[in-house]
C-alpha cells in the first residue's frame, strides 16, 4: 500500500504510544529502535521506559534512543522491577485513554506497517488487544509465535512448533488466549480499567495473565497476523540471574487461582495437585524434573500468598464479566504441559566469549535411569539404616525426642551437656531442631533422614555443580564418582556426621560460589575455541543475592559442623589461586576470593554468638599420640572407614591427571580447578596422616570431601573434554591416554558395588555406645535412677563418643550427663575453670598425686569412668588402638574406683564415692563445700551426699523438698540458678572453689529453675534478625512497588485525551463505533466490518 | 602444549612431590600416655620426695589374731614441719575395713596398735596421709617355738602391683610360710599363683584363680597347700585383674633356721639386685635364693662386693633354669674370704629377670637367727640408686653396727646420720661425714643418745644401699634385716 498516499488527505489517526521496556540492551537494539522510527502509523508516540541509564556497552541509552527517535519520551526507572511493574509506569506517565498502548520488548523489531495493520485490525476486530506474528530475529522465515494458547491450567500452548517456518499458514486472523507481551497493542482505556499488568509479576507470565484478565472482561484478544515483529527473545540469556521455570511456575499458580472463578476453584485447585503429580511422574522419565518440581513449589508457594491471592480475586471481581464456562471454550483442553512434555524438548542458557546463547538442552532418558540406579544403590545401601535406625557410632547420636524442649534449651542459653553452663548454645541445635519438620518431628527417623539425606544432598550439589558440562555424559560421570569415592561409607561406618554435611555442603558450595562469580554452563558449540571460562557477569543485585544464598548455605553447614568453617575458607583460598593459575584472570580470582570470603564471614556471623566461642582447638582433629597413619594409599584412596577393596578408588585420580593433559577451554579450567582441590586438600590429609605439619588440621573426613569434590569435576572434565577435544582429533597419545583414563574412572567406581552387600556402609551393628550404656546408666532403660549423675569417659579421642578435652600424650576426657547419649551431646559445654578443675584432678590422679581421685571427681557428679578400648571402628579386636599407658593402672589404684565387670572391649570403673550432681549434704561434708579447693575431700566422704530436685540439670526446673544443710549442684556459679525454698530466695555461693552450692537453714519445698538472661533474649533476636535479613537477601524479593513509586516524581509526559485523533473508545464496546469517526481515518483504512465484529456483552 | 597448562601441571607435580617425600614413611608409633607415674617399672619401697595430695602407704600385714605375744604395729613418721592428718584403714581377712584417724605432730613418729582394732590372723593397713610427707613402716610380733617373741620391721609400700615374687621361702623344719595377699580396693583382685621348689615348677589348679575380695586380706599357707617340707620355696603371684600387695611370713622353728620375719615381696622381677650385708663366717649362713619365673633361663652373675682384699674372687655364672630356684652360698666359693661383704646378682640382660633373696642365719648363744630380705633394685627407669636413706623404725637402744652402706660407686664418698626430733633434724653426734669408700662398705654404730628412739636419715655423698639391723626384742636375740626407705628422688 502507498501509505504516503493513503495519510496524505486521511483524517488523524488515534494516538499510539509505543512503550518498550530497555533493558542494558545490545547492538540489536539500534534495529528495535529504527523499527519504530519506520512505523507508517500517523500519530506513533514512543515512551521508552529504562531499567539504568546503560545499555549493555555502557553507553547512554537515552542518547542513543534519541538519536534515532528525537522526539521519544525516555524515562529511567532506576531498577529493573519486571517487565509488567515497568510497563505499568505508562498509566502514570500517559494521561487518558483515547488511544492505544503498544507494549513492546526492547528486542523486537516492528515491520513498518505493523502498527498501523495492528490498529486496524484492532478496529476489525472490536478487540480489546491485538498482537502481531513474532519470527525469529535472525530468521524472519521462521515463525516464533502467532498468539498463544492455554490451558485452564495456565500452561501455555505454543501452538507453533519449534523451528516451524512461515508459510502463511497461520496468517488468519483469530482469536487466540494469550498474546506475548513482547508486541502487543492494547486499547489504553481497557488497559487501565483493569489496572495493567499484574505488579506481583515480574517476569514469565506477564501477559498471560494481562490476556486472561481482558478475557475476563469480556474484551477479545486476537492475533493480526499481517502484522510482524522480529523478536530476538533472549530474555533467559538476558537474565540468566532469574530462575525461570520457577518464575514461571509461580506465577502460573498465581494466575491460574486469582482468575479462575470461585465456583470452580476447589476443582481446579485438585486438578492442580494431581496434575503436579502427573508432571513430577513424567518428568521424570522425560528429563525435565526440574520443571514439575518447579511447579510443585509454586503451588506450595501459593499457601502463604492466600491473602494476597484473595485481595487481587476481589479486584479482579470487579470487572469479571465472562464466565469461566464461556472462557474454558478459548483454552486448550487437557494439559498443555504434558503435551509438551510429549513433544518437545527443553532449552538452557549457554555461555559464549562475550554472550550468551539459548539452545536446545540435552534431554535422555540416561540421565533419569542413572539418577534411579544411583538413587536405589543409595537406599540399598543404607536398606539396614532405614529398616531400623542408624547405628550410634561416632558422631551419629540420636536427635533427642522433642524438638520443642532442644528449640527451649537453645533458646534458653542453658548448655546441660557435659559439665553443663551458661553458654552460646549450637547454632545446629537450632538449625536441626527447626529442620525437624522434615522428618514430621519423629526424631527416629531424623537421624535416618539426615544421614542419608547428606548423601543424596551431597549428589544432587554435584549434579548441579555439573551443570556447568553442557553434556549429560560429564554431568553423570560427576555424579556417578561422588557417589562412588569410597569416602561414603568411610564417613558412616565411622560416624563422622561433620565429615558427611561437609560431603553434603561442598558440591553445593562450589556450585554456588561460580554462580555467584557468574560462571555459567559455556555454549558447546564453542567447544574448540579457547574459552577459559563461560562468564556472564550477574547484576549487582543478583550477585548480591547470590552470595548471600551461598552465605546461608555455609551458614547452615557450619552449624552443623564448626570445622567446616576452615575447609570452606580454604575452598575459596583454593579455588581463587587455581582459578588464577587456570588462567582464568585476575578478575575472575579476585571475585572468588571476595565472595567467598564474604560468605563464610557471613556464615560466621549468622552462628553467633556460638562462633565467637570456638577456640580453634575445637575446630581441629583431636589431639592424638600418634599420626592417624592410615598410609598412603588408604588417603589417596579416600578410605577412612570400612570400605572394601578401597584401594581401586585410587583409579580416580588418572581421570583428573588426564584432563589436566588432554583438556582444553572451559574443560582446562574446570580440570585446573578440580586439580587444585585435590591437590591442596589431597596433600594436607597426607601430611596429617603424617603428623608432618607444625599445626593440626580439621578431620580427614572434612579434609577429603573438597578433594572428592575435585576426583568428580575431574572425572567429568575428562568425560567432557574426550567428546570435544579428544575424539575425531589426529590419533596421538590423547586417545589411548583418555581411554585408558575413562576406564580408570569405571575401575575406581567398582568399591561402590561391594558398599551395597552391607546395608548400612560398614558401620558396626552393636556399636561401643549401646554396650557401654548399659553399663554405665546411659541406655534408655536406666535413665530413670532417681538422682544425677555424669559419666567419664577417657582414652584416645577418637573412641570418645563425644568430643573430649585434651589431657595430653594422645589422651581426652569427655564429660557427659547420666541418660540416654544424643546428638545435643556432640555440643558439650563447660565453665573454662570447672572444666580445668575436672582436667587437673585427672592429672593428680595420673601423677600420682592421690589415691583419692574418685572423691575429688564427686563434685562433679562423676559416678562412672569409661575407657574404651575397641569400637569395631576406629579400633578393631585385629586392629586395635593402643590403650593408653598407666590409665587403667592409674584408676586400678585408686581406693574409690570399683572395676565393673566388663566386656574387654571397655573399662568401667564405678566411683563409689560419688555424690549426684544436685545433692544436698551436711556435717563436714557440707562444710567442706565452704573449702576454696577440691584437697579437703581426699579425707572425706561424699557418697553420703542425698540426692535432690533430680532432673533439673537437663529440665532446667525442678521442685522437691530438701533438707537443711548445703546443697551442691555439680556446675561452675552461675546467677542464672535461682532456688527458692519456701517461696524465700536462698543465694548461692561457690563451693569448693569450682561449683555451686546453696545454703539451706531449714527443710522446706524447694523449687530449683534456670533463669535466661534478657540478654540471651537479645542476643537470639539479633542473631534472627541476622538470618532474615540474609533470607531477604537470598531471596528475589524486590522492593515493593508501591515503595517505588513514591521514589518517582509524578509528572505526566503524554495525555491521549488531548492529542490529535483522540477519539472515546467506548464506542467500541456498544457497538455504535462511527465507522466514520476519527475524521474518518477508521473508514477509509478499515472498509469492511467482520461479521464477527460485534462487541461481546460487557 | 597448551601455556595455561604449565601453572596447573607444575602445581600438580608439586603436590605429588610432597606426597611422594612425606608420604613415604611412617613416623615411628608412639603409645599415648596417661600416667607416666603408673606406667613405670615397680621399684622397692621408697619414700617420696614431693609432697602430695594425699600418700597412700600399703602395709602388707601383721598379725591380729589377739592370741599372747603375737601382733603389730604401724608407725608413722613425719620428718615435716606441719602435722600430718592419718586416715588408716586395717583390713582383715574377714569383714568391712575398720577406719582409724590419727595424727602426727611435727617431726614426730606415730605408732597404730592394729591388733587393737581389728581382729584377723594378719591384717593389712591402708595409710593415707595428708598434709605432707610421711613414711610408714609396720612391726610384726610373733612367738616363737621357744617362748621368746620376735618382732619383723618391714616398710610399707606406697604402690600395688599385679605381680608379685619372692625366691625364698622355707618350710622345712617345722617352719611356716604363708604368703599375705592385701587386696586395698574396692574390686576384687584374682591372682594366678605358681611356685618352685627343688622338684621344680608347679601352679596348683587351686591357685591358678584365687579371688582377693575387696578391701580384704587373704593368707595362703604354703606349708598347707603344697610345698610342705620344702627348703626352697618361690612364689609368683600374677593378677589377672586388679593390683594387690604381697608379703609373705616365715615362721622359722627348726634347728637349722630360727625366727620370725614378715617381708614384703618383690613387685618385679628385675635384671639385678643388691644386697648391703652379707657376712662369710663361722655359725654364719648366707643363702641367696635366686628365682626365674620367666620362660627363658637365665644366666645370673654373682659379685662379691666391699670385701677388704685385693684377692679376685672368682664366682662361676648361676644358670637358673626357666621357673626355677636356684640357691648360692658364697661360703662355698672357693677363696671367699670371711666377714662383711655386698653382693650383687645381675642378668645379662635388661630382659633377663630374676628376683633375689638372701637369708641370713646368724648364731648367738648357740641359738641361729634368721632374717631374710629381698634384695634391692636400681630404679628401672634410671638406674637410679638413692644417697638418702630414712629408717622410721630406728634403735631403742644403743646398737653397734646397726647399719650397713655400701658405696657403689668408685668413688669415695661420706656418710652423715640425721635425727629427727621435734627441734629439727640434726646430725647425729659422731656419725657426720663418715667415710664411706669406693666400692666400699661401713657399719654404723647407733649409740649416740641422739640417734635414738627417733626417725633416723642417711645422707651420702654418693649413691649407697643401706640395710638396718635392728635388734630384736628382749629374749629375741640377734638382729633383724631390713631396708630403710630410699628417697624416691
Amino acid at each position: 500500500m502507498d501509505t504516503d498516499a493513503a495519510f496524505a488527505d486521511a483524517p488523524l489517526a488515534p494516538p499510539v504510544v509505543a512503550v518498550v521496556v530497555v533493558h542494558a540492551p545490545g547492538p540489536w537494539f539500534d534495529e528495535s529502535l529504527e523499527a519504530l522510527a519506520d512505523q507508517d502509523y500517523p500519530n506513533l508516540n514512543t515512551l521508552f521506559l529504562l531499567t539504568a541509564p546503560e545499555d549493555a556497552d555502557g553507553g547512554d541509552l537515552a542518547t542513543r534512543i534519541r538519536a534515532v527517535l528525537p522526539d521519544a519520551f525516555v524515562r529511567d526507572l532506576g531498577a529493573n522491577p519486571g517487565f509488567g511493574t515497568a510497563a505499568n509506569e505508562v498509566l502514570r506517565l500517559v494521561e487518558g485513554d483515547s488511544g492505544f498502548f503498544c507494549f513492546l520488548h526492547d528486542d523486537v523489531a516492528l515491520d513498518a506497517d505493523a502498527i498501523r495493520v495492528l490498529v486496524e485490525e484492532l478496529y476489525r476486530s472490536n478487540a480489546g488487544v491485538v498482537g502481531p506474528k513474532l519470527v525469529e530475529w535472525d530468521q524472519p522465515g521462521v515463525l516464533q509465535h502467532v498468539g498463544l494458547g492455554m490451558d485452564r491450567f495456565g500452561e501455555i500452548d505454543p501452538v507453533i512448533e519449534p523451528g516451524e517456518f512461515d508459510q502463511e499458514q497461520h496468517d488468519a486472523v483469530r482469536d487466540v488466549f494469550v498474546l506475548p507481551s513482547a508486541a502487543l497493542l492494547v486499547r489504553a482505556d481497557l488497559f487501565r480499567s483493569i489496572g495493567g499488568f499484574d505488579e506481583s509479576i515480574s517476569f514469565h507470565g506477564e501477559d498471560v495473565d494481562l490476556c486472561w484478565r481482558i478475557h475476563v472482561s469480556g474484551a477479545r484478544v486476537v492475533v493480526a497476523p499481517q502484522a510482524r515483529a522480529r523478536h530476538l527473545e533472549q530474555l533467559e540469556v538476558r537474565r540468566p540471574d532469574l530462575n525461570h521455570s520457577a518464575l514461571r511456575a509461580r506465577h502460573r499458580m498465581r494466575t491460574v487461582t486469582t482468575l479462575t472463578s470461585g465456583g470452580r476453584l476447589v476443582v481446579r485447585s485438585l486438578e492442580l495437585v494431581a496434575l503436579t503429580v502427573v508432571e513430577l511422574v513424567v518428568g521424570l522419565f522425560t528429563g525435565r524434573f526440574g520443571e514439575a518440581w518447579a511447579s510443585l513449589r509454586g503451588f506450595v508457594g501459593l499457601l502463604p500468598r492466600t491473602p494476597a491471592i484473595l485481595a487481587r480475586r476481589r479486584a479482579v471481581a470487579v470487572y469479571r464479566q465472562v464466565p469461566d464456562q464461556e472462557l474454558a471454550g478459548l483454552q486448550s483442553k487437557g494439559s498443555a504441559r504434558i503435551a509438551s512434555y510429549l513433544r518437545t524438548r527443553d532449552t538452557t542458557t549457554y555461555v559464549g566469549e562475550d554472550t550468551s546463547v539459548r539452545r536446545w538442552r540435552e534431554s535422555s532418558l540416561g540421565t533419569t535411569l542413572v539418577w534411579l540406579v544411583v538413587v536405589a544403590g543409595l537406599l540399598v545401601a543404607s536398606r539396614t539404616m532405614i529398616d531400623t535406625r542408624v547405628p550410634p557410632v561416632g558422631e551419629l547420636l540420636a536427635l533427642p525426642d522433642s524438638p520443642r524442649d532442644w528449640w527451649g534449651e537453645f533458646a534458653s542459653g542453658w548448655n546441660a551437656n557435659g559439665l553443663g553452663a551458661t553458654s552460646a548454645p549450637p547454632t545446629g541445635w537450632a538449625v536441626l531442631s527447626l529442620a525437624s519438620v522434615l522428618w514430621g518431628f519423629r526424631m527416629g527417623l531424623g537421624l535416618t533422614v539426615l544421614v542419608i539425606g547428606s548423601i543424596l544432598v551431597g549428589l544432587l550439589g554435584m549434579w548441579r555443580l555439573a551443570t556447568l558440562f553442557p553434556h549429560n555424559r560429564a554431568r553423570l560421570t560427576a555424579l556417578v564418582v561422588y557417589a562412588a569415592t569410597p569416602l561414603v561409607p568411610g564417613l558412616v561406618s565411622t560416624g563422622r556426621f561433620g565429615g558427611l554435611i561437609a560431603y553434603a555442603a561442598l558440591p553445593w558450595f562450589v556450585h554456588l560460589l561460580r554462580r555467584a562469580l557468574g560462571v555459567g554452563t559455556a555454549d558447546p558449540e564453542l567447544a574448540h575455541d579457547e574459552l577459559v571460562d563461560g562468564i556472564l557477569e550477574p547484576s549487582p543485585r543478583e550477585r548480591v543475592r547470590r552470595t548471600a544464598v551461598l552465605a546461608l548455605g555455609a551458614a547452615v553447614a557450619v552449624a552443623l559442623s564448626p570445622a567446616l568453617f576452615i575447609v570452606l575458607a580454604l575452598v575459596v583460598v583454593v579455588l581463587a589461586a587455581a582459578s588464577a593459575a587456570a588462567g582464568a584472570g585476575v578478575r575472575t580470582s579476585l571475585w572468588c576470593l571476595g565472595v567467598g570470603a564474604i560468605a563464610v564471614g557471613v556464615a560466621w556471623v549468622l552462628n553467633l554468638p556460638y562462633s565467637a566461642s570456638w577456640a580453634w582447638s575445637d575446630l581441629l582433629s583431636p589431639e592424638l599420640a600418634n599420626p592417624p597413619g592410615r598410609g598412603l594409599v588408604a588417603v589417596a584412596s579416600m578410605d577412612i572407614g570400612q570400605a572394601r577393596f578401597a584401594v581401586l578408588a585410587v583409579c580416580l585420580l588418572i581421570p583428573l591427571g588426564v584432563a589436566l593433559a588432554v583438556a582444553r577451554s572451559w574443560r582446562l579450567t574446570w580440570a585446573g580447578r578440580a586439580a587444585g582441590l585435590v591437590a591442596v586438600f589431597g596433600v594436607l590429609a597426607v601430611l596429617q596422616d603424617r603428623d608432618a605439619l607444625a599445626f593440626r588440621l580439621p578431620d580427614v573426613g572434612l579434609l577429603l570431601a573438597p578433594a572428592v569434590v575435585g576426583l568428580a569435576v575431574g572425572a567429568a572434565s575428562l568425560s567432557a573434554a574426550f567428546g570435544d577435544d579428544v575424539a575425531g582429533r589426529r590419533f596421538g597419545w590423547r586417545q589411548p591416554a583418555a581411554i585408558v583414563a575413562l576406564a580408570a574412572t569405571a575401575v575406581g567406581c567398582v568399591p561402590v558395588v561391594f558398599t551395597l552387600t552391607d546395608g548400612a556402609f560398614y558401620a558396626p551393628r552393636s556399636t561401643l555406645n549401646e554396650l557401654t550404656a548399659t553399663y554405665v546408666g546411659t541406655d534408655a532403660d536406666s535413665a530413670s535412677s532417681g538422682r544425677d549423675d555424669r559419666i567419664v569417659y577417657l582414652g584416645d579421642p577418637r573412641l570418645l563418643p563425644v568430643p573430649g578435652t585434651s589431657l595430653g600424650g594422645g589422651v581426652s576426657v569427655a564429660v557427659v550427663d547420666d541418660g540416654p547419649l544424643d546428638a545435643r551431646d556432640r555440643w558439650p559445654a563447660a565453665d573454662a575453670e570447672v572444666r580445668t578443675a575436672l582436667v587437673d584432678v585427672l592429672a593428680d590422679i595420673a601423677a600420682g598425686q592421690t589415691t583419692r581421685g574418685g572423691r575429688l571427681l564427686a563434685p562433679f557428679g562423676v559416678r562412672y569412668l569409661v575407657v574404651p578400648i575397641v569400637d569395631g571402628v576406629v579400633s578393631t579386636g585385629d586392629d586395635r588402638l593402643p590403650l593408653a599407658t598407666g590409665l587403667t593402672d592409674a584408676l586400678n589404684t585408686q581406693l574409690d574406683l570399683f572395676r565393673v565387670v566388663t566386656p574387654t572391649s571397655f573399662v568401667v570403673f564405678e566411683n563409689r564415692a560419688a555424690m549426684p550432681t544436685i545433692a544436698t549434704t551436711s556435717g563436714p561434708l557440707a562444710e567442706a563445700t565452704r573449702a576454696d579447693g577440691l584437697d579437703v575431700l581426699v579425707t572425706l566422704d561424699p557418697s553420703t551426699a542425698t540426692p535432690v530436685l533430680v532432673g533439673a540439670d537437663v529440665d532446667r526446673r525442678a521442685e522437691g523438698a530438701v533438707t537443711a544443710g548445703t546443697l551442691h549442684i555439680g556446675i561452675s556459679p552461675d546467677d542464672h540458678w535461682r532456688l527458692e525454698v519456701d517461696e524465700r530466695v536462698v543465694a548461692s555461693r561457690s563451693a569448693f572453689g569450682t561449683t555451686m552450692a546453696f545454703d539451706l537453714p531449714a527443710a522446706g519445698a524447694a523449687e530449683l529453675r534456670y533463669v535466661p538472661s534478657a540478654s540471651r533474649q537479645a542476643v537470639l533476636a539479633l542473631v534472627v534478625a541476622g538470618w532474615l535479613l540474609v533470607l531477604l537477601a537470598a531471596s528475589r524479593v524486590g522492593v515493593p512497588a508501591v515503595l517505588r513509586r513514591t521514589r518517582t516524581r509524578d509528572e505526566t509526559l503524554l495525555d491521549l485525551d488531548a492529542e490529535p485523533g483522540a477519539t472515546d473508545l467506548t464506542a467500541l464496546d456498544r457497538g455504535t463505533v462511527d465507522r466514520t469517526g476519527y475524521g474518518g481515518w477508521v473508514s477509509e483504512m478499515v472498509p469492511d466490518q467482520p461479521e464477527d465484529s460485534e462487541p461481546r456483552p460487557r | 602444549m597448551n601455556v595455561r597448562r604449565l601453572p596447573m601441571l607444575g602445581a600438580v607435580v608439586a603436590a605429588a612431590t610432597v606426597i611422594a617425600t612425606v608420604g613415604r614413611d611412617l613416623p615411628p608409633s608412639v603409645a599415648p600416655v596417661f600416667s607416666a607415674a603408673s606406667a613405670v617399672e615397680q621399684w622397692m619401697p621408697a619414700a617420696p620426695v614431693r609432697t602430695a595430695l594425699s600418700t597412700t602407704w600399703y602395709c602388707p600385714g601383721v598379725p591380729a589374731s589377739g592370741e599372747p605375744d603375737s601382733g603389730g604395729e604401724i608407725m608413722i613418721a613425719n620428718a615435716d614441719e606441719a602435722e600430718l592428718q592419718v586416715h588408716l584403714s586395717f583390713l582383715g581377712t574377714e569383714g568391712e575395713p575398720v577406719t582409724q584417724e590419727a595424727t602426727v605432730a611435727p617431726r614426730s613418729r606415730t605408732t597404730v596398735d592394729v591388733d587393737a582394732a581389728i581382729t584377723s590372723p594378719y591384717a593389712g593397713a591402708v595409710v593415707e596421709i595428708t598434709g605432707g610427707a610421711g613414711v610408714v613402716e609396720q612391726r610384726a610380733t610373733s612367738p616363737l617355738v621357744n617362748g621368746a617373741v620376735a618382732d619383723s620391721v618391714a616398710a610399707c609400700s606406697t604402690t600395688t602391683s599385679p605381680n608379685w615374687y619372692l625366691a625364698e621361702g622355707y618350710t622345712a623344719d617345722g617352719s611356716r610360710d604363708q604368703l599375705i595377699l592385701m587386696n586395698p580396693y574396692p574390686s576384687g583382685a584374682t591372682v594366678g599363683v605358681r611356685f618352685a621348689t627343688q622338684d621344680g615348677s608347679r601352679e596348683p589348679t587351686e591357685l591358678r584363680s584365687t579371688l582377693i575380695p575387696p578391701h580384704s586380706v587373704r593368707i595362703l599357707d604354703m606349708t598347707e597347700l603344697a610345698a610342705r617340707d620344702e627348703t626352697e620355696v618361690a612364689v609368683a603371684i600374677e593378677a589377672t585383674k586388679g593390683e594387690i600387695l604381697v608379703a609373705r611370713a616365715q615362721t622359722y622353728a627348726g634347728t637349722g633356721r630360727r625366727g620370725y620375719a614378715v617381708t614384703l615381696a618383690a613387685p618385679a622381677a628385675r635384671d639385678q639386685w643388691w644386697f648391703a650385708d652379707g657376712e662369710v663366717g663361722e655359725g654364719i649362713t648366707e643363702r641367696y635364693s635366686i628365682y626365674n619365673p620367666g620362660d627363658e633361663s637365665v644366666e645370673v652373675t654373682a659379685s662379691l662386693l666391699g670385701i677388704d682384699t685385693t684377692e679376685f674372687v672368682p664366682i662361676d655364672p648361676i644358670d637358673v633354669p626357666s621357673g626355677q630356684v636356684v640357691t648360692f652360698a658364697p661360703a662355698e666359693v672357693e677363696g671367699m674370704p670371711t666377714g662383711r661383704h655386698a653382693m650383687v646378682f645381675s642378668a645379662q640382660s635388661l630382659e633377663e629377670r630374676i628376683v633375689v633373696e638372701r637369708a641370713l642365719t646368724r648364731t648367738f648363744d648357740d641359738l641361729p637367727t634368721t632374717s631374710v630380705v629381698v634384695g634391692a633394685p636400681p630404679r628401672y627407669e634410671d638406674g637410679y640408686v638413692a644417697t638418702t636413706w630414712t629408717l622410721g623404725y630406728g634403735v631403742e637402744e644403743p646398737t653397734p653396727a646397726a647399719l650397713v652402706a655400701y658405696n657403689i660407686d668408685a668413688q669415695d664418698a661420706t656418710v652423715t646420720v640425721q635425727a629427727v626430733t621435734p627441734s629439727g633434724i640434726e646430725n647425729v653426734p659422731g656419725l657426720e661425714s663418715l667415710a664411706l669408700p669406693a666400692n666400699g662398705l661401713i657399719t654404723i654404730d647407733l649409740t649416740d643418745e641422739l640417734a635414738i628412739g627417733h626417725q633416723l636419715i642417711l645422707r651420702s655423698t654418693g649413691r649407697m644401699f643401706v640395710e638396718r639391723l635392728l635388734p630384736r626384742d628382749e629374749g629375741a636375740q640377734g638382729r633383724v634385716n631390713s631396708w630403710p626407705l630410699p628417697a624416691a628422688g
